[in-house]
C-alpha cells in the first residue's frame, strides 16, 4: 500500500463501529442544532443496507486495505465508490476520526486509481476529456464561454473574478447568466476567464489526483496572472475546492480570497441597501425551501449567507426541510455518484424533493448548479409542481418584479 | 464446506432474499467478523440481509437441512462479541425488518419488527403520538429496540418502569427448526399484543438467550405517557458508600423516573483523556432525574430530592450541589450521546460491560471495579443506574483499549474476567456477558441450571445451529 492510504493507518483503526455516523440528530460537539430527530442520513447505508456501505464499513474497508486483508475488486470499488461524500456522516461522528472520514474514502479513491482499477468506468471516461478539453460533459474547451449573453459586460482583468464553473458554462447556464446580470445591475465589475479550467472537484472526488492537481495549478497560475483579488464561484464544488482543497491537498496557497456568489451578494445587497427599502411586501408570501449544498454547507459551514439572502427578497417566506444545515440531506449528485450510478443517484433527488413539498413550499432554491440540476431532474422525473431554482435565479427574478 | 456446496447455498440464499441481499464478498465478511470488543474476530461465510419472516423462516429451514449455524444480528452494538458469527455460517443481518407495525395510544404498546432502531421507534412517536414515550435507552440510534429489550437493556424511565426487557408485552419468534411462536395475548389473536399475562409465559426462552434459543421477528414494547417536565438535580459525591447510602433512600421515595451515576471520567468532555483524576474534581457524580406533568408537581419532587440531600449531609455525608456544563445537561436529558472515553486509547477497541446487584452492594461492585481496573493499567469508567425503585442496580463498567495491541487485548480479557467472578462473588450477574464470559457464568452456575440450558437448546434446536456459541455448555 503506497502513502495516501498509509499516512491514515492510525485514524483508520481508531473506528469503533459505535453506528453514530448513520443517524442524522443533535451531536454535543456539533450543536448547531440542539434537538432534531433521528433519521438515517447516509443515502448509501440505506440503499444497500450491508454495514460496508456505511462511512465505518468504508473506514474498515480503508483498514482492511491497509492490513492486507482485503484486496482490490469490483465489490470493494462499488462500496468505496457508492458514496456522495456528502459528510453527513462526519457530522454526527463525535470522534476525532469524524474530521477524516470523508478524506479516507477519497484515499481509498486515489489508491484505486494509483493501483490501476479505479476509477470507475464513466470516471474514467470524463477523466480522460479533462484532461484535453478541461471540462467533465465532453464540451470543447472552446466553447466554454458561449452562456454569456450579448448585453452583459465582463472584463478580461481585474480585481474580481467569477470563476463560472462547468455546469453554469455548459449546462444550467442560466445561473451564470442570471450571476453576471446581478453583477451588471449592481455595478460590479468583474472579469470571466476564457482560460478557465474545471476547478478539479470531480477529478479529486473520483480518485483522480494528478489530473486534478494540473487544473488546479492552472488555475492559480491564471487567476493570478489576471490580478484578481476576489473570486466569486457559483458552484459549491468549485468554492470548497478554489478555497480548502487548493491548500490542503495541493499544497498550493492562491493570494485571492474566495466567496460563494451568496456570500458575496448577500453582502453587496447589504451595503447597497437592495431589497430593503422601496419595495413592497406583498401580502400572500410565497414559500420558498432551501437545500444546504454538501460542499457549501457541511464541508464550508456557509450555512447563514444564502440563508439571509432569501430573507432578503420580498414576497418570499424562508420555510426549512425536515433536515437542513448540518443535518441537510445529500441531493445525490455529489462524489462521482450521478456519472456512476445515475438512477440511484436520481432516487436520492426524489427523496429531497419529497421533503422540500413537505414543508409546503413552491420553490426549492440551493447554491450549487450540480445540485439544482439533479434535484431538478428529480422534480420533472416526479412530474412535481415543484420549481427547483439556483438561488441567484431566484433574487434576479424577485429583482425584476 | 466445499466450493459446489457453498455457491449452492448461496443460490438458495439469492432464491430466498433476492439477490442484491446475500453476500459472500471479502468485504462483507471481513466487517462483519468483529466488533468493537475483545471477543476474538471469526468471520461469517454469507450474510444475508431478509425482509420478512417468511423469508427468515426459509433460511433457517435451508440452514437446518445444510446443517449451517446462523447468528442473528441487528445493530450489532452489545460491545461483548454477541453478533460475532463465531461459528461461521450465515451472519443474519436482520435491519431490513424495520417496520412500526402498530401503536396502540390506549394500551399503550408498539409493536416494531427486530430492525427497528431506537432512533426511528423515538422520532416516530415524538412525530405522531407525542404523549407517549419509550424507555430510550443510552446508546446510539441506530441500537435495535428488539435487541435492547431481548438483552434486558435499560432506559430513561427504567428506575419507574424496570428494564426493557419488562417492558415485553408480547413476541414474535421463528424458532430453530423455523416455525413462528408467539407469546402473550397475540398468541390467542394475533391483533393483540397488550399484554403477557394469565398465560403460560414463554417469554423467557427468548430473553437473555442472545438468539440462542430462536430469531425474535417482532415484539410489543410497551410505552409511558410523557410528562411535559422532565429536568435534572445534579449532585457530586466523593465517597461511594455515601453515593450509596443516597441510593438506597431516593430510589424509595419514588420521585425519580432514572438515577445516573458517573464515575469523574465520565462527566466531562475534556477530563476523558486524563490518567489520573485531578486535585479537586469528584469521584461520582449523580444525576437524579424527574419528570413531571406541572411546574408544581416538579418543584415538589425537587424538594423531595433535596430534602432528602440535606438529611444525609446533617449526618455528616459529604454531597456537593454541582452544575454541569450544558454539553453534558443535553447528553444526560435530551439524547444519547457518545462517551468519548470510548476513544481513549485511539486503537478501536472498547468494550462495556454491565453487571446486576443488589442495590446495596454497589459500592463494593464499584470499587472492586476500580481495584482490578488499576491494577492491570486500564483507566476506568463506570456507571451506575438503579432499576425499577430499587429492586435491581446495574454497574457498568466501560473500558478503551487497542484492538492492534494482543498484550493489551489479553490484558482487558484479564481484567472483564476478574470484574465478572468478583461481582458472581458478590451475588451479582454479568449483563449481556460475552461468550467468553458465559463459560465463566455455566461455571459457576448450580449444575442444573446448567444441564437445563443444554436440555433447553437440544429441545428447541435439534440441529445446533442457532447461535450455537452462545450459553453452549458443550466443553
Amino acid at each position: 500500500m503506497s502513502s495516501g492510504l498509509e499516512a491514515y493507518r492510525e485514524m483508520i483503526s481508531r473506528c469503533y463501529k459505535c453506528g453514530y455516523c448513520k443517524f442524522t440528530g443533535p451531536v454535543i460537539s456539533h450543536v448547531e442544532i440542539k434537538e432534531a430527530p433521528f433519521y438515517v442520513n447516509c443515502p448509501s447505508y440505506d440503499r444497500f443496507n450491508f454495514e460496508t456501505y456505511s462511512a465505518s464499513g468504508r473506514v474498515w474497508t480503508a483498514k482492511g486495505l491497509v492490513d492486507g486483508n482485503l484486496k482490490w475488486s469490483d465489490r470493494l470499488l462499488e462500496i468505496v465508490y457508492a458514496c456522495t461524500t456528502c459528510g453527513n456522516c462526519s457530522n454526527q461522528c463525535a470522534y476525532e476520526i469524524s474530521k477524516q472520514v470523508v478524506q479516507i474514502i477519497e484515499a481509498i479513491r486515489e489508491e484505486a486509481v494509483k493501483a490501476g482499477v479505479g476509477p470507475m468506468p464513466p470516471h474514467r471516461k470524463f477523466g480522460e476529456h479533462l484532461s484535453n478539453e478541461h471540462n467533465p460533459y465532453f464540451e470543447p474547451h472552446n466553447e466554454r464561454l458561449r452562456w454569456i449573453p450579448k448585453d452583459v459586460d465582463t472584463l478580461d482583468k481585474g480585481d474580481i473574478l467569477y470563476f463560472v464553473g462547468c455546469t453554469s458554462s455548459y449546462r444550467e447556464k442560466e445561473i451564470a447568466q442570471r450571476t453576471a446580470e446581478i453583477l451588471n445591475e449592481l455595478g460590479v465589475q468583474f472579469a470571466v476567464a476564457c482560460d478557465e479550467w474545471c476547478c478539479g472537484s470531480p477529478l479529486l472526488r473520483t480518485g483522480q489526483f494528478e489530473v486534478a492537481k494540473q487544473h488546479a495549478k492552472h488555475n492559480v497560475e491564471l487567476i493570478q496572472g489576471m490580478g484578481v483579488k476576489t473570486v466569486i464561484t457559483s458552484c459549491a464544488g468549485c468554492y470548497h475546492t478554489l478555497k480548502a482543497d487548493y491548500p490542503a491537498r495541493f499544497k498550493l496557497y492562491p493570494r485571492f480570497r474566495v466567496l460563494h456568489a451568496t456570500e458575496y451578494l448577500e453582502k453587496t445587497f447589504g451595503e447597497k441597501g437592495i431589497m430593503e427599502t422601496g419595495i413592497e411586501e406583498p401580502t400572500e408570501k410565497t414559500k420558498v425551501t432551501y437545500h444546504d449544498p454538501c460542499h457549501l454547507g457541511r464541508r464550508s459551514k456557509v450555512y447563514d449567507a444564502p440563508r439571509s439572502m432569501i430573507k432578503r427578497l420580498p414576497g418570499v417566506e424562508l420555510v426549512e426541510m425536515k433536515r437542513s444545515r448540518v443535518n441537510s440531506l445529500c441531493c445525490g449528485a455529489g462524489g462521482g455518484v450521478k456519472s456512476a450510478f445515475p438512477e440511484w443517484s436520481l432516487e436520492m433527488a426524489k427523496n429531497r424533493v419529497k421533503e422540500a413539498l413537505e414543508t409546503g413550499a413552491g420553490t426549492m432554491v440551493s447554491a450549487c448548479p450540480f445540485c439544482k440540476r439533479n434535484l431538478g431532474d428529480a422534480a420533472r422525473e416526479m412530474a412535481s409542481s415543484l420549481k427547483v431554482l439556483d438561488l441567484v435565479e431566484l433574487a434576479y427574478h424577485n429583482l425584476r418584479k | 464446506m466445499s466450493r459446489n456446496k457453498h455457491s449452492e447455498v448461496i443460490r438458495a440464499l439469492q432464491k430466498i432474499v433476492g439477490k442484491d441481499n446475500v453476500s459472500d464478498s471479502p468485504e462483507e465478511l471481513y466487517y462483519y467478523s468483529s466488533d468493537p470488543s475483545t471477543e476474538n474476530p471469526h468471520a461469517p461465510e454469507y450474510v444475508v440481509l431478509p425482509r420478512t419472516v417468511e423469508e427468515i423462516q426459509e433460511v433457517v429451514r435451508l440452514a437446518n437441512r445444510e446443517k449451517i449455524p446462523i447468528t442473528p444480528r441487528a445493530g450489532g452494538l452489545t460491545l461483548a462479541g454477541l453478533a460475532i458469527p463465531s461459528s461461521g455460517g450465515i451472519l443474519l443481518d436482520l435491519k431490513r425488518m424495520n417496520k412500526i407495525v402498530d401503536v396502540n395510544p390506549n394500551s399503550m404498546y408498539a409493536v416494531v419488527e427486530c430492525g427497528v432502531t431506537t432512533g426511528q421507534l423515538k422520532t416516530f412517536l415524538e412525530n405522531t403520538f407525542p404523549d407517549l414515550q419509550f424507555s430510550v435507552p443510552h446508546a446510539p440510534p441506530i441500537v435495535s429496540v428488539v435487541a435492547n429489550a431481548m438483552v434486558y437493556g435499560s432506559g430513561h424511565v427504567c428506575l419507574k418502569y424496570g428494564t426493557n426487557s419488562d417492558m415485553i408485552s408480547g413476541l414474535e419468534v421463528i424458532l430453530p427448526t423455523g416455525e413462528v411462536l408467539r407469546t402473550g395475548a397475540c398468541a390467542v389473536d394475533n391483533k393483540s399484543w397488550f399484554s403477557k399475562y394469565c398465560l403460560p409465559d414463554f417469554t423467557g426462552l427468548f430473553l437473555g438467550w442472545f438468539g440462542a434459543t430462536g430469531i425474535i421477528t417482532k415484539c410489543a414494547i410497551e410505552l409511558w405517557p410523557k410528562p411535559m417536565i422532565r429536568d435534572a438535580v445534579y449532585y457530586a459525591i466523593d465517597e461511594i458508600d455515601d453515593m450509596v447510602e443516597i441510593l438506597l433512600r431516593l430510589t424509595k421515595r419514588e420521585v425519580a423516573d432514572d438515577i445516573y451515576v458517573n464515575s469523574w471520567t465520565g462527566t466531562s468532555l475534556d477530563r476523558y483523556d486524563m490518567t489520573e483524576k485531578p486535585r479537586g474534581i469528584t469521584e461520582l457524580y449523580l444525576d437524579v432525574i424527574l419528570s413531571a406533568r406541572s411546574k408544581e408537581e416538579y418543584d415538589s419532587k425537587r424538594k423531595t430530592v433535596e430534602q432528602i440531600v440535606e438529611e444525609e449531609r446533617k449526618k455528616g455525608r459529604r454531597i456537593k450541589s454541582h452544575s454541569p456544563p450544558q454539553s453534558l445537561r443535553e447528553y444526560i436529558l435530551l439524547v444519547p450521546q457518545p462517551l468519548q472515553f470510548m476513544d481513549l486509547k485511539k486503537g478501536g477497541g472498547s468494550e462495556y460491560l454491565g453487571c446486576y446487584v443488589p442495590t446495596e452492594k454497589v459500592g463494593m461492585a464499584y470499587r472492586e471495579g476500580v481495584r482490578i481496573a488499576k491494577s492491570h493499567g486500564f483507566q476506568y469508567l463506570q456507571v451506575i443506574r438503579p432499576f425499577k425503585a430499587g429492586h435491581a442496580t446495574a454497574i457498568m463498567y466501560a473500558f478503551s483499549f487497542n484492538h492492534s495491541n494482543p498484550e493489551e487485548v489479553q490484558r482487558l480479557q484479564t481484567v472483564l474476567a476478574e470484574i465478572c467472578n468478583s461481582i458472581m462473588e458478590l451475588g451479582g450477574i454479568p449483563w449481556k456477558p460475552s461468550p467468553t464470559l458465559q463459560k465463566l457464568i455455566l461455571k459457576r452456575a448450580d449444575p442444573m441450571f446448567v444441564e437445563f440450558i443444554g436440555k433447553v437448546k437440544t429441545m428447541l434446536d435439534p440441529n445446533g445451529i442457532m447461535a450455537p456459541d452462545k450459553w453452549s455448555t458443550e466443553e
